[in-house]
């Protein structure tokens, strides 16, 4: 018998859980579009679906995975966050995708920023990588406000990669990146200091 | 909470049982052969990895799915068995696959039995049919064998195939 239990995070907007049936039309949604070019996409109806359930194995398999981002008061979703690892992988990654509708208002930040400190606290990681598309600035962006650095030195998963190193279990600890990051995610909580001027996930 | 389960089954000779991480070298050598041509392949290790959790997930979101299933003795990790329902599916399948080295054994008969048979009494498949493409002689033989008619022609993600009706399992 092999069961599985996701943890659910809980941040100021958002409950991360895992990903169930029912919240698969979104995720299919945005797989079909031009939205996940950088994600391996766009998918047929078939890839799209057994994505979706890999999502779920992975967390069978690896122990960790990525989470629906559900908002807090409404239950709907906005994308998804968490850990990554693939059979090429060449290190744990921190991944996530958002919505095309949901994007703007800082959920992949507080999402990411919350899964990462589960991975660090909870699990004991040491430390994690983002492989982004050269080509997608949104992403790099928000590594950048993650406190994420460009890692020339490190293996990619195939070469069309770039890889952004996050700061350590022991770097984040109490840092001045987390406490900016954390006044960030609390101004897009409260709509007066709304960051404006760029592209935002 | 998500959670699921993955029922373990017990036959003479085989533990039919979730997918695991340790099966994923034996999975890229049988994705990288010539045997995997008439089920999907070939594939490479990440196309391995995904098919791999996959068929975790499938559980998750059908309530069935799976199993793989390896030999009693020894542990090793034979083949998969069990039922296949996404997208392009009409209708829920029973699916099958052996390695090399367990071949002409009777496995995957074994497997597709013990399947079948679970499947009918505990999720009410009792009436379910297998695709097999054309050229998959040893396939046909062994669903035939199984009590399992041709029952029409058919097309599977853009390849022709062949639709075998298995016997309906009697569930009470």
């Amino acid at each position: 018998m092999a069961t599985k239990n996701i943890p659910i995070l809980e941040t100021k907007r958002l409950v991360l859980r895992g990903p169930d049936a029912e919240d698969y039309a979104a995720f299919k949604a945005t797989f079909a579009s031009y939205r996940s070019r950088f994600m391996g996409g766009p998918l047929n109806p078939y890839e799209t679906w057994m994505l979706y359930a890999a999502e779920i194995g992975h967390w069978t398999i690896r122990g960790y995975g990525m989470w629906m981002i559900h908002d807090k008061e409404t239950d709907e979703t906005y994308g998804m966050a968490g850990g990554w690892m693939p059979a090429a992988w060449p290190e744990k990654e921190i991944a996530w995708i958002i919505w095309p509708s949901a994007v703007g208002h800082g959920y992949a930040l507080e999402a990411a920023h919350a899964a990462r400190k589960y991975f660090y606290n909870e699990l004991g990681w040491d430390g994690a990588v983002s492989y982004l598309d050269p080509k997608n600035l949104d992403s790099i962006r928000l590594a950048e406000r993650l406190g994420a650095v460009k890692d020339k030195e490190a293996a990619s998963v195939d070469g069309n990669d770039v890889v952004y190193r996050h700061p350590s279990a022991e770097q984040l600890a109490n840092s001045q990146i987390n406490d900016g990051i954390e006044m960030e995610i609390s101004h897009y909580a409260d709509p007066l200091f709304k960051p404006k001027g760029y592209a935002l996930d | 909470m998500t959670s699921f389960a993955i029922p373990t089954v017990e036959t003479d000779r085989l533990i039919l049982r979730a997918p695991k991480l340790s099966d994923l070298p034996r999975m890229e050598a049988f994705f990288a052969s010539k045997r995997s041509a008439y089920v999907g392949g070939p594939r490479d290790a990440m196309a391995c990895f995904t098919s791999l959790t996959s068929r975790i997930g499938h559980w998750a979101v059908r309530g069935f799915g799976l199993w793989h299933f390896e030999d009693k003795t020894t542990g090793t990790f034979m083949g998969w068995a069990g039922i296949i329902d996404a997208p392009g599916w009409h209708e829920p399948e029973l699916g099958w696959s052996v390695m090399e080295d367990g071949e002409g054994k009777g496995y995957a008969s074994e497997a597709v039995l013990a399947a079948r048979d679970y499947v009918a009494r505990h999720f009410g498949l009792g009436h379910l049919m297998s695709y097999i493409a054309p050229a998959n002689d040893r396939s046909i033989t062994m669903a035939k064998r199984l009590g399992a008619e041709f029952e029409r022609e058919h097309s599977l993600m853009g390849k022709s195939c062949h639709i075998y009706r298995h016997p309906k399992v009697e569930t009470v």
